[in-house]
């Protein structure tokens, strides 16, 4: 046996007890929603169930709709609008589509509607809400300037991420800082999983061409 | 020169942004305030909301045409019981009205109450107003 096939043996058992930790994990998950839409659909237990899952989703919610809005009070706004959608549908909630996609879906809309509205009620062409959003940005940046001094790459990603549309901006953080799999994130938006692919790859390029210049 | 930076090789950029301090612990408990303000709205307030203000004007639309279409001689026959006026009421009516002797006759020997012109024209000077009480004795 050569030395870079016996390298290779343990990555791959690396690889499947980690496929299988996640698939475990997915099932428990699966088993958990299962267990609170049961427990939402009785009368006498559903404000208890609804907390466990505004509980359990909002930090994931929020870092998702934080990432696309930028502002904590519009965030704030957005994600409780996101919850009261949910308590208002969770009763007819089809159990074919997993819950997190649905909420996932729910939060995806309104970010987009949210942003499109700013852009219809101010009539201001695109960059200008790109502007607001940059200048949002800048304000945060500065408030945390004992953490950032702006010349991070973290800083610098959110500033070129402002440069793209905003479903890309959308495909590329449930992408990469929401870890999903393509076929998860073709549930939450009703696109087909090459589209997603192209999408997040023409983002990536963009973004590559762009930190390149500035690191 | 400059480096040509990979997202993939690089290591993962996290995310910048976080939330207030307590914000996840009060979070669910405003959520269910506002659910709780949401649900006490007055069940009048809905209809006031374009959705249902639409259905309910077409039902009374609906019930109104139903009324009107469905029943088209109620209103007929209502005027007739209406004009449950006795035949002397009528014919009174008639001669103090402007309308020609001749039309009058030919109207009352058409119904079968007159046999000829004279008994309308006896009938007429008793019922008008300037007859002398002397020709009505004669009459009589």
């Amino acid at each position: 046996m050569s030395k870079e096939q016996s390298q290779e043996i343990p990555k791959q058992a690396q690889f499947r007890q980690n496929e299988q930790k996640n698939k475990s994990q997915l099932n428990q998950n699966e088993l958990e929603d299962k267990d609170l839409i049961a427990r939402f659909r009785n009368e006498e237990s559903r404000n208890y169930a609804f907390n466990l899952l505004v509980r359990k989703y909002q930090e994931r919610l929020y870092h998702h709709i934080r990432n696309m809005v930028i502002d904590h009070d519009d965030t704030d706004d957005l994600l409780q609008e996101v919850f009261i959608k949910v308590w208002k549908g969770l009763v007819n909630f089809r159990e074919e589509a997993q819950l997190f996609t649905w909420l996932y879906r729910i939060a995806s809309n309104e970010c987009l509607t949210f942003l499109e509205k700013k852009k219809r009620k101010f009539l201001l062409p695109i960059h200008d809400v790109k502007k607001e959003l940059a200048q949002k940005l800048n304000t945060y940046i500065s408030s945390k300037s004992m953490y950032f001094s702006g010349e991070e790459i973290e800083v610098k990603l959110q500033k070129v991420l402002l440069t793209l549309p905003d479903k890309q901006r959308l495909v590329f953080n449930m992408k990469y800082f929401d870890d999903m799999t393509y076929e998860e994130m073709s549930a939450v938006l009703g696109t087909s999983v090459g589209a997603l692919k192209a999408s997040y790859h023409h983002a990536v390029k963009k973004i590559e061409e762009q930190l390149s210049q500035e690191l | 020169m400059k480096k040509q930076f990979y997202l993939d090789e690089s290591d993962k950029v996290n995310s910048i942004f976080d939330a207030p301090k307590e914000y996840f612990e009060n979070l669910p408990q405003k959520v269910n305030k506002r659910i709780q303000q949401s649900q006490k709205v007055p069940i009048w307030t809905l209809y006031l909301q374009p959705k249902y203000a639409l259905i309910i004007a077409s039902i009374v639309i609906l019930l109104v045409a139903g009324v009107t279409f469905m029943n088209p001689n109620q209103e007929k026959s209502v005027t007739l019981t209406s004009l449950d006026f006795s035949t002397q009421e009528i014919k009174e009516y008639l001669l103090q009205s402007e309308i020609h002797e001749y039309d009058l006759v030919s109207f009352y020997l058409a119904n079968g109450e007159l046999e000829d012109e004279e008994e309308f024209l006896l009938e007429e000077e008793i019922l008008s107003d300037d007859v002398d009480v002397e020709e009505i004795a004669d009459l009589l």
